[in-house]
Order: structure tokens, then C-alpha cells, then sequence
């Protein structure tokens, strides 16, 4: 479903990513682990259209992306959960959610029924639905950010960092939605540091360091390899 | 209905019942006072609604403030005159033709300058008003250069003609309210939420999939349509226009306006003409004085309430009432 080839991005003279291949085929959930800087945020951004590559090709489906302005992105079936959350602070859950059914894909007429799914999904934003988004806390932040995503029934969601700051019984709980989602036919592409967490719900996943893909296979395999225990699991407490 | 089903419904009927209420009592008031002098005033508070709830339209939901309104409001006046004067079509229809001009020149403007943020769109929106007042005042074969022009069409159609005050009083107040009614869904609709979340500034909403260019060109025309419905009322109803319809400093007073009644509040917008129609009335004695006057208020207002006079008062009562919320 999505195909990055060859992908380099450079800001000025540093280089973030360098010539990464990366594919996510429909209905996976692959993490894309790294440690600070490696270049996680970055590919994210360059399959939104926030940042422009150097070199090489994304394709969405049969669609060459870095044709397709930012903004038609959404129409094509990309959805971000992005870095920070990025939700508007000063509006209510409920707008944040009508917000993310802008483009193309979304009908109006199916904005009910949608925003339902994901008070199933996310019980607290339902009763948090008239609250404005900055007074609650991080986990609903980020299931609100989650919940916008999928108000533009995208076919596949790019989340960048979701567990960052939270507990890890909030994690937990946002991760069983993403599995969930998935169920449910939709992919995703998992960006985190919180290498265990992802790995216990990825198909497959990919190594990023410093700008590039050193590793790449099922999350069994990267779950038992000794580098990965090492580097991202805590030693040998998988 | 159709642009109705995508806005809050609550909201929708919130809003018809507050603007109907406004409209019965403004409506009861010539019965309850009788014909006297204050009905002019009242029509002009009723005309320079319009360029000021445009402009807050603007200014709330995008963030940015346009010196343009003047220029539109004088576009509104000036289009709508010369057609209904020169060329003799009827006032009803050359009020509309004018606003179809009106939004052509918004467009255009808009789609160069509204690449331009904050105070720049200021800036370009200053000059594009300078321009206009020279092209006024300059081009004499059909806007009568300095002179202006006389003896512009009474309100009306079909031999119909508004021809006292009472007659534009009931005129014009129903559509003054029906275009606050317009404001208020449109800020409370789909669009409004759309224009609020491109003023935040996030990258995110290009992923969102909103057009933002799109969105802000489309809400600075609306808001220059406003001005230009206003301009073509007042030319109706005073049967002249100069270069003074609709100058610089005219499109100044209606960011004052504002500045009393909050930048962000449609309903603000009208208390804010209420009041600089009171001071223009009632200040006549200072009227050397007045652009004096005018600008340290501005200034003052801008720098102790920047959100507005008026939000700002109401603030300050809400923070004295439960102790200082910083």
C-alpha cells in the first residue's frame, strides 16, 4: 500500500534520512523503532508533505505522492497522527473530530456514524466531547489526535510517536485501539521509541538509525534479535 | 437546507431566535418613540453594520485585519450608483449587480495578497485602498472626480421608491439583521470551524485535507461583500457619493469600531457603531479634534485590551468578580 524508495531528505547540510526503502503492504501494522534523531519524525513528515526529500519516491497504492500537494494527501487515504499531537488547543473534542473530516473521503453524511466508531473506540472522548482539547490529559490528547485521523477514513494512518509521555497503562490501552483499528481493515505504520510496546502489536518492523534502515523483518525475528534486546528492549528483559 | 444541515443545529436555532428578538425590538422602537431625528441616525448605525460585522467576520475568523473595507464600502456605493444613475437600472438590482463587482475585485485582491500574513496583509490591503481613492478621484467621466455624484435613485424598484426615513428605517434594518443572521451561522458552520483552525497556524491542517488558501480568499470576499452591500445602501439613501464615501479614513473608524466592540464578536461589531455614531453625533463640537481623538483611542484600546474594548471590560468584571485568574 505504501512504497517509500530510496527516500533521502536533507535539512541544509545535515542529512536525515539517507536512501530508505521502506513498504507497508494493507492491512499490516509496522513499527518504524529508532532512538531520538534517527529520522522517524522526518519520514513521517515527508509522507505527509511537510518536508520535501532530496532524492527518491513515495508511492500511495498506484500513486506517485510527491506529485500530490499536502492538502490532497488526505483525499488519497493518508492520515497523520502527528509528533505532539498537533490538536487546535481552543476548540472542543467534537470540532477537533469534525476537523479531520475535511478532505474528499469523509461524507458528510457519514460524520455521525464515524464520530460513533470512535466513541467506541475512545469511550472518554464522548464524555469529554464539548471539553476544549487542551484541558485534558495527555492519553485523551492523543486518543483525540488518534480520533481525528480516522475522521478522514484514511486507508492507511501514519502515527508518530503516540505513546510518548504517557503511562504505561495509557499505552496500553491506545495501542489495543490501533489493534483494533486494524481488525477493523485499516493499516498503520508505527513510529516509536517505546520499542516493546510496538513490537507486541507489529507484523513486521524496521530499524532506523541515524537516517537509515538498519534492520528490517517480523517483529518476532527483531523481538529475539540480540542487537535489538539490547539497544531497544532493556538488555534481556523482553 | 443544504447549508444548514452541515451547521450545529442548536446553534443555527440559537442564533435565529437572538437576531429575531433584536429585529422585533428594533423594529417596535419608531412605534414606541414616534418619527423623530434619531431615525437617521439609527439607518446609518443600520448601514455601518455591515462593513464592521464583515470586517469582524475577518478579523474573528481568520486573525487578520483588512484596511480594505473602506474601498469596498466606496466599490459598493459608487457601482451601485453609477448603474442605477447612468445607465438606469433600478436600485434593488443595481445594489446586487454592485456586489457582484464587489466580489470580483475581492477575488482578485484577495488571491494576491492574502499570501501575505498579519500585518503585511495590512499593509497591501492599505495601498489596494489608496489606489481605489485615486481611481475615484480621478477618474471623473464616471465617478464625477471630486464632485461626486448627485441625484442617486431612491431605494426601491418597480416605481416603488423608499421615500422617508421611516420607510428606509423598515427597509434597511431587516436586511442589516439578515445579514448579522448569515454571520453568525457562517462563523458557527463547517466553514467558520475550518477558518478558525487555519488561524491557529498548525502545519496539520494541510493534512487535514483543508484547502486553506481556498478557504481564506472565499472569507475575505463574504467580508468585502458586507462592506460593499453597506456602500450601496448608504448611496441609496443619502443620493450622493465623494471621494469621502468610503476613504481611508473611513475604513480606519470601522477598524475602531471594532476596536470597541472586539475583534473576534459579530454582535460586538454593532455596539461598536453604536457608540462611534454617538461619538461622531454628539462630539461635533470636538470635530477638529476627532481624528486626534480617534487615533490615542485606538492606540490606548490596542495597547491595555488588545482583544477589544468591550471583551476586554467584560474580562476585567469576570476576573475582579472571581479573583484574579491571571
Amino acid at each position: 500500500m505504501l512504497d517509500l524508495r530510496d527516500l533521502s531528505v536533507s535539512y541544509g547540510n545535515i542529512s536525515a534520512l539517507k536512501n530508505v526503502s521502506l513498504k507497508v503492504e494493507a492491512g499490516e501494522i509496522v513499527a518504524l523503532i529508532g532512538s531520538n534523531g534517527a529520522g522517524k519524525s522526518t519520514l513521517i513528515k515527508t509522507c505527509a508533505g511537510l518536508v520535501p526529500p532530496s532524492a527518491g519516491e513515495i508511492f500511495l497504492n498506484e500513486t506517485n505522492l510527491l506529485k500530490q500537494a499536502p492538502s490532497r494527501r488526505a483525499a488519497l487515504g493518508i492520515a497523520v497522527v502527528p509528533e505532539n499531537r498537533r490538536l487546535f488547543d481552543d476548540m472542543s473534542v467534537r470540532d477537533n473530530l469534525q476537523l479531520g473530516a475535511y478532505s474528499q473521503r469523509a461524507h458528510r453524511s457519514k460524520m455521525a456514524s464515524d464520530m460513533a466508531e470512535i466513541f467506541a473506540l475512545f469511550p472518554r472522548l464522548e464524555e469529554r466531547q464539548n471539553q476544549k482539547a487542551m484541558t485534558m490529559s495527555g492519553g485523551e490528547q492523543q486518543m483525540l489526535a488518534i480520533g481525528r485521523a480516522l475522521m478522514s477514513r484514511p486507508q492507511i494512518v501514519l502515527m508518530d510517536e503516540p505513546s510518548i509521555g504517557l503511562a504505561p497503562k495509557v499505552v496500553s490501552q491506545i495501542f489495543d485501539a490501533i489493534v483494533q483499528m486494524r481488525a477493523k481493515g485499516l493499516t498503520v505504520l508505527l513510529a516509536e521509541q517505546n520499542a516493546s510496546a510496538s513490537l507486541k502489536i507489529a507484523d513486521r518492523a524496521y530499524v532506523l538509525e541515524l537516517g537509515r534502515v538498519t534492520m528490517s523483518g517480523t517483529a518476532k525475528e527483531l523481538k529475539e534479535s540480540d542487537k535489538v534486546r539490547k539497544l531497544y528492549l532493556g538488555g534481556g528483559a523482553a | 437546507m443544504s447549508i444548514l444541515t452541515f451547521i450545529k443545529q442548536d446553534a443555527v436555532h440559537l442564533n435565529t431566535a437572538r437576531v429575531a428578538l433584536f429585529l422585533t425590538a428594533i423594529l417596535l422602537v419608531p412605534v414606541v418613540f414616534g418619527i423623530g431625528y434619531y431615525l437617521n441616525m439609527m439607518i446609518f448605525i443600520a448601514i455601518l453594520s455591515l462593513p464592521a460585522m464583515g470586517l469582524s467576520l475577518l478579523s474573528g475568523l481568520s486573525g487578520q485585519l483588512a484596511i480594505s473595507h473602506g474601498a469596498f464600502f466606496a466599490i459598493g456605493a459608487y457601482a451601485s450608483a453609477i448603474l442605477s444613475t447612468n445607465i438606469g437600472i433600478n436600485p434593488v438590482l443595481s445594489t446586487l449587480l454592485a456586489q457582484m463587482i464587489v466580489a470580483l475585485v475581492a477575488a482578485a485582491i484577495g488571491a494576491v495578497v492574502l499570501r501575505l500574513r498579519s500585518h503585511y496583509l495590512a499593509i497591501a490591503t492599505l495601498s489596494f485602498a489608496i489606489i481605489v481613492e485615486l481611481v475615484i478621484k480621478e477618474w471623473s467621466g464616471l465617478t464625477g472626480g471630486m464632485q461626486g455624484m448627485l441625484n442617486i435613485p431612491a431605494m426601491g424598484a418597480l416605481g416603488r421608491e423608499a421615500t422617508s426615513d421611516i420607510q428606509y428605517y423598515y427597509i434597511y434594518w431587516p436586511i442589516t439583521a439578515l445579514l448579522l443572521l448569515f454571520a453568525l451561522n457562517l462563523s458557527s458552520s463547517r466553514i467558520g470551524r475550518a477558518l478558525r483552525a487555519i488561524r491557529e497556524g498548525e502545519p496539520i491542517v494541510d493534512s487535514l485535507g483543508i484547502q486553506a488558501a481556498e478557504y481564506k480568499i472565499g472569507i475575505y470576499i463574504i467580508s468585502s461583500v458586507f462592506a460593499g452591500v453597506g456602500g450601496a445602501l448608504y448611496a441609496h439613501f443619502v443620493g450622493f457619493v465623494t471621494p469621502a464615501t468610503g476613504s481611508i479614513m473611513f475604513a480606519i473608524e470601522i477598524i475602531m469600531v471594532l476596536a470597541l466592540g472586539g475583534f473576534d464578536r459579530l454582535w460586538g461589531a454593532l455596539v461598536g457603531v453604536v457608540l462611534i455614531t454617538l461619538l461622531n453625533e454628539y462630539a461635533l463640537g470636538f470635530a477638529d479634534y476627532k481624528k486626534i481623538i480617534l487615533g490615542v483611542t485606538l492606540i490606548a484600546v490596542m495597547l491595555v485590551f488588545p482583544r477589544g474594548l468591550l471583551p476586554g471590560l467584560i474580562d476585567l468584571a469576570r476576573s475582579n468578580k472571581y479573583g484574579r485568574t491571571a
